[in-house]
């Protein structure tokens, strides 16, 4: 089997690695409005209220730049690997360029003392800034990035499987109303996209994860849609209980198998399916 | 295959990115300095 996605270069593999991280996002971003903190805090010290709530707004616009521009990464690392994207295509990394110009503009005026239209044309500059170094938009990926993942008529036929089951997933997460077993869902559908994005990587290991694939996806649909349907009509604390620890099992396992996947080591990963099937049958779930 | 990047495309990009960067440097890191300084000493002076 031949792969369909070249083997990413040693920049390539840092980047997709820095893109899975859960907090961070473009390091610029987070990095240059560091002396914003101890702005904020001797603004209210000597309390000088504007220049407290400027250098504050200007702070979490930066903060929410550097999130919708690594969002805008992230779907575009998505698509190009997996062919397909959760998040919404809207453009994120232009919506982040405007936040960050709108920060240095808020700054540059109430704080600094600059006349307007140098404030907006600092602003401007940033916007620019922004722009050129994490790159305009590419809403048209989505139409593009089909055939990526499709020259390998088997490696897209079990990743559509799978993307199929991720929804259902997702679409179930979004009736359960309890925030934290939310975040729970939604952090185990990021691992079984990660999982994903190594098979599109990698072809090769469709072969050991193909258990992961029809074993542990599946059992973890059934699982969890299972739950957001007996949520709806009734709420028991021990069920509750009982499908927390499913999922805390499902995302350590989900992670152990990731890791596997990545070392190109096969061994224990049956066993560990298989512990996770039986657990899942233990609980009362399955 | 996936089809090779030219090289001029590449130089493009690593220019772009270059520019970007030192903008984003100039602009965000220098204004967020001179809030600082603006914020701690310009009572002072």
């Amino acid at each position: 089997m031949s792969a369909i996605v070249p083997e990413p270069s040693l920049i390539g593999h840092l980047r997709q690695y820095w893109l899975r991280l859960p907090v961070v996002g473009p390091l610029l971003l987070l990095v240059l409005p560091i002396p914003l903190i101890p702005s904020i805090f001797i603004a209210l010290a000597r309390g000088n209220f504007v220049n407290f709530l400027t250098a504050l707004t200007a702070w979490l616009l930066l903060l929410g730049a550097a999130w919708c521009v690594r969002r805008g990464l992230v779907h575009e690392a998505q698509l190009q690997r997996l062919g397909w994207s959760r998040s919404a295509p809207l453009p994120w990394k232009t919506l982040g360029a405007v936040a960050a110009g709108l920060a240095t503009g808020l700054c540059s005026v109430f704080i600094i003392g600059q006349s307007v239209p140098a404030s907006i044309a600092v602003g401007l500059t940033t916007l620019a800034g922004v722009v050129l170094n994490y790159r305009p938009d590419r809403l048209f990926l989505r139409a593009r990035a089909g055939p990526l993942v499709s020259r390998n008529r088997e490696v897209a036929d079990a990743l559509e499987e799978a993307r199929r089951k991720i929804d259902s997933i997702d679409s179930a997460r979004a009736q359960i109303r309890n925030s934290e077993l939310q975040r729970r869902i939604h952090r185990i559908i990021g691992q079984a996209m990660d999982i994903l994005a190594t098979i599109a990587d990698d072809p090769v290991t469709l072969g050991r994860a193909r258990r992961f694939l029809k074993v542990y996806l599946d059992g973890t649909q059934r699982v969890i849609e299972g739950y957001a349907r007996i949520h709806r009509d009734q709420r028991t604390g021990q069920l509750e209980d009982n499908f927390r620890n499913v999922l805390v099992t499902i995302e350590d396992t989900f992670g152990e198998q990731q890791r596997t996947l990545r070392r190109k080591d096969a061994l224990d990963l049956d066993v560990q399916i298989e512990v996770l099937a039986k657990q899942l049958e233990n609980e009362g779930v399955l | 295959m996936a089809k090779e990047r030219l090289p001029g495309v590449i130089l493009q990009r690593s220019l772009q990115k270059s520019l970007g960067t030192l903008i984003l440097c100039a602009t965000v890191g220098l204004t967020c300095i001179q809030v600082l300084f603006y914020v701690a000493f310009a009572a002072a002076l």
